[in-house]
């Protein structure tokens, strides 16, 4: 059986590779994924601590490579990804689609629960602590915690998006560590390679233990999460220089694809000519940055925005008057116009960036979708269904932190 | 037109006025890349008389209004979204599209050709500008920078905050921007480079009129370094919002001690960094199993007119003893000939990744053009550059340096 699905690089001067794993979002399942992925980036059984990891992927013309969990709705994909220089742009014969292989399946497969590892272990949970740290440091960041931190309430699986649960991952042990590992290669998963010549790297790949996972059932057809908490306004106090005001607005679970909320977000806060950048910032002078985006999986749309505290009350009037703007068909076919030309824009872009193409490869077999033609689907949404979308969102939940 | 080892070819041409257009052709993309660089940044004053701090970033901000509205609006109608930044002796305004190529760049010479600033318009930018220095002052890095800036640089124009102060925007109308831009903004001191798929010779026929619209005047920027200043090292200690304790040291040097030019003292500078700090070095290493720094070492390197630094920063519980051994560190740094070689293959693996990238691509080409640098040399220099050079650059890098270092302790935790 293969599990490999290996796409032609035609204009990179890198090669990307990933192996994805999917598992269900549990509060449990992120935090041992959190910890484990730390670690297995902290030595494998060849090279079994950092200092000779990072020394080979130094070796390897910096092969960059990284094992982190994703969130997608109420599942958890384990995205065990690396980059690496193509090798006719360097005459050294050693460094090889073999080498680069062999590199990344000793990454993917070979953890080390031996040498040191109560030590590397130790160093893991040094490092979530200190990213956890480092992220909310940051305003804006903390203000994104504390909204789905409240928003999920009454579903502990989804409150904390990023990190999972630190009391957990603190008691972590080795042998947990293991048993979790041995557990997760057993789950479905797939391959996909994005290079300049694939018949080769099919060939390599032929014989490791990348051709021997279980891609059966990866792709699943829903991913939505549950519904959060809205309808109600909630303060924290921080004593930032600027306080930081977040929205949550929740849509109906029945959109198909997130083609029409993208369009929808885009014209309420997606760029500069969107109804808040316009009117909270340029015309009203209250904010440097404010934005709204939509998040398909968990049938929200989040506007997120920075400011002074006086000015609370009055960039609050503007942003909720633009979603009336928007409910009322008070705005023009220009602004829809120029979203979907922009959204058409930016994913022609986006799609000749390296990493695109695993990237859509991988949401097509997870979501057991055709790779659908973007621009035809953005051009297909009216100015009715935009109307008809701002209509059906919700009461906000509404968080302040100063 | 140039072609080099990896394919790239290059184009330029020269406008009457001065003005220089450079093009990097990469066949069979969509996408397109379009910025014009000025040589002009928050660290420049003009020598004669002095603009307030934030001037150049201002400008930056309010180029972007004309007398029909934004002219962001103008880049949207040809589907193309574009942006700037300011640094310490660079504005770039930039345009990323794939559509409507020669309409977009079109926009933005208009961008840099035509400012239009009334006290109202500047008085409604201010307000957004003083929001901006608002969310960075809640960043504890950038206490951590500001404060280090000040500490290596006293009241100098590199320790200026480039975004400026408070008291600094209150002073800024339209008069200070219209004369900043007089002085600064014509055709002989910006550039414009152009990446992705298009044909050069229309391209220059396309924009020839709107550029000749541009200023021209025969008067250069000083490139002196205005640095004068003597530093003793010393430690300062400051506190904010953090978890736990972050630290920066700053390596102040001038290139023009040194017997090799840039891209040779970047690189010796690189490797060594990276041979110290970088994950498989055995200081950091060492650090790390005795506790001593949470997660990466950071560092930087920065070639400006004012004058050059590196900085190197992190988290750490005990912050003055990681600082202490960092420094001590780095006035010991030796390298092996193993570990040279495997930092010589990072920073080229690191290199040539940029080339796919178009945004980051065009602004290090221009920013080459502007240092009198041939970019795809700097590919060649990495491949050439010995473990000889290596090791008496290291020695002269260690004797022509010196150093301040900052600690941002939590809040309440500063007399610790």
């Amino acid at each position: 059986m293969t599990t490999a699905t290996i796409l032609k690089n035609d204009n990179f001067k890198t090669v990307s590779i990933g192996c994805f794993f999917k598992l269900p979002l549990t509060k449990e399942n992120l935090s041992y994924l959190t910890l484990l992925s730390n670690y297995q980036q902290l030595g494998t059984q060849e090279y079994d601590n950092q200092q000779k990891l990072e020394a080979h992927a130094d070796y390897l013309y910096a092969a960059k490579f990284e094992t982190r969990p994703q969130i997608y709705g109420d599942t958890i994909i384990v995205r065990a990804e690396g980059n690496f220089i193509e090798p006719d742009l360097v005459t050294d014969e050693s460094y090889n689609y073999t080498a680069i292989i062999k590199f990344f399946e000793e990454m993917v497969f070979r953890p080390n629960f031996k040498n040191q590892a109560d030590y590397q272990l130790d160093l893991a949970k040094k490092q979530v602590k200190h990213d956890y740290d480092s992220f909310s440091e940051v305003a804006s960041n903390k203000a994104y915690q504390l909204f789905f931190k409240e928003y999920y309430k009454d579903y502990p699986d989804f409150q904390n998006p990023i990190f999972g649960d630190l009391a957990l991952i603190e008691q972590l042990t080795v042998s947990d560590l293991s048993s979790y590992y041995n557990q997760l290669t057993k789950a479905p998963a797939t391959v996909i390679a994005h290079v300049k010549y694939p018949q080769k790297m099919a060939s390599i790949l032929e014989n490791t233990v990348f051709e021997e996972l279980d891609n059966s059932n990866f792709g699943q057809s829903n991913l939505k999460t549950k519904l959060g908490k809205v309808g109600c306004e909630i303060e924290f106090d921080y004593d930032y220089n600027q306080a930081q005001l977040v929205y949550g607005y929740q849509t109906k679970t029945d959109y198909q694809t997130p083609i029409l909320g993208l369009v929808f977000s885009q014209i309420l806060g997606g760029d500069e000519y969107s109804l808040l950048f316009q009117e909270v910032r340029q015309k009203a002078g209250l904010v440097y940055s404010v934005f709204s985006d939509y998040y398909f999986y968990n049938n929200l749309v989040m506007i997120q925005t920075s400011l002074l505290s006086d000015s609370i009350t009055t960039a609050s009037e503007i942003i909720e008057a633009q979603l009336d703007k928007m409910r009322h068909n008070n705005w023009s076919e220009d602004l829809l116009q120029t979203a979907k030309q922009q959204l058409i824009s930016h994913r022609l872009i986006l799609e000749e960036m390296p990493q695109f193409k695993v990237q859509s490869e991988l949401i097509a077999q997870l979501r057991k979708i055709e790779k659908a033609d973007f621009e035809k689907q953005v051009n297909a949404i009216t100015k009715q269904q935009v109307v008809e979308f701002a209509q059906q969102l919700s009461q906000p939940m509404k968080v302040l932190v100063r | 037109m140039i072609t080099n080892q990896y394919h790239e070819k290059v184009y330029q041409h020269t406008f009457s006025n001065g003005f220089e257009l450079f093009y990097i052709e990469k066949r069979g993309f969509i996408q397109k890349f379009a910025g014009i660089m000025i040589n002009y940044g928050g660290a420049d004053q003009p020598g004669d008389f002095v603009l307030p701090a934030g001037t150049a970033h201002f400008l930056e901000h309010q180029l972007f209004a004309k007398p029909y509205g934004d002219i962001t609006d103008k880049f949207e109608q040809y589907e193309g979204s574009s942006n700037a930044f300011t640094s310490y002796n660079e504005t770039m305004y930039f345009a990323s599209f794939t559509h409507q190529a020669y309409e977009n760049i079109k926009t933005l010479v208009e961008l840099v050709a035509k400012p239009y600033f009334t006290e109202k318009n500047v008085t409604t930018e201010r307000e957004i500008i003083l929001q901006e220095l608002k969310m960075y002052q809640d960043m504890p890095d950038w206490q951590l920078n500001n404060r280090l800036m000040h500490l290596m640089y006293g009241n100098e124009s590199l320790s200026q905050e480039v975004v400026g102060t408070e008291d600094a925007l209150d002073n800024i109308t339209a008069e200070t921007l219209t004369t900043a831009y007089n002085h600064y903004y014509y055709s002989k001191n910006m550039k414009l480079i152009v990446v992705g798929d298009l044909d050069f010779n229309q391209l220059v026929s396309e924009i020839e009129e709107d550029v000749m619209q541009i200023n021209d005047k025969s008067n250069m920027v000083s490139e002196e370094k205005s640095s004068k200043i003597e530093l003793k090292s010393q430690m300062s200690k400051i506190s904010g919002k953090v978890e736990s304790p972050k630290f920066s040291i700053g390596i102040k040097f001038d290139e023009q001690d040194f017997s090799v030019k840039r891209p040779q003292l970047y690189i010796a500078m690189q490797i060594i960094m990276e041979n110290l700090f970088g994950l498989s070095g055995q200081f950091y290493q060492n650090l790390q199993s005795k506790g001593l720094i949470n997660g990466e070492i950071d560092f930087d390197i920065n070639f400006n007119r004012q004058g050059d630094f590196a900085v190197i920063s992190g988290s750490s519980e005990n912050p003055e003893e990681t600082v202490h051994k960092i420094v001590k560190q780095f006035y010991q740094a030796s390298i092996s000939n193993v570990e040279f070689e495997k930092q010589k293959r990072k920073l080229f693996g690191q290199e040539i990744r940029q080339l796919d990238d178009f945004e980051s691509y065009g602004i290090e080409f221009i920013e080459s053009v502007f240092d009198h640098e041939d970019y795809y040399q700097y590919y060649t220099d990495i491949q050439d550059f010995s473990f000889d050079d290596c090791v008496s650059l290291i020695s002269e890098i260690k004797n022509k340096s010196v150093h301040q270092s900052v600690i941002l302790f939590s809040q309440n935790n500063v007399d610790k």
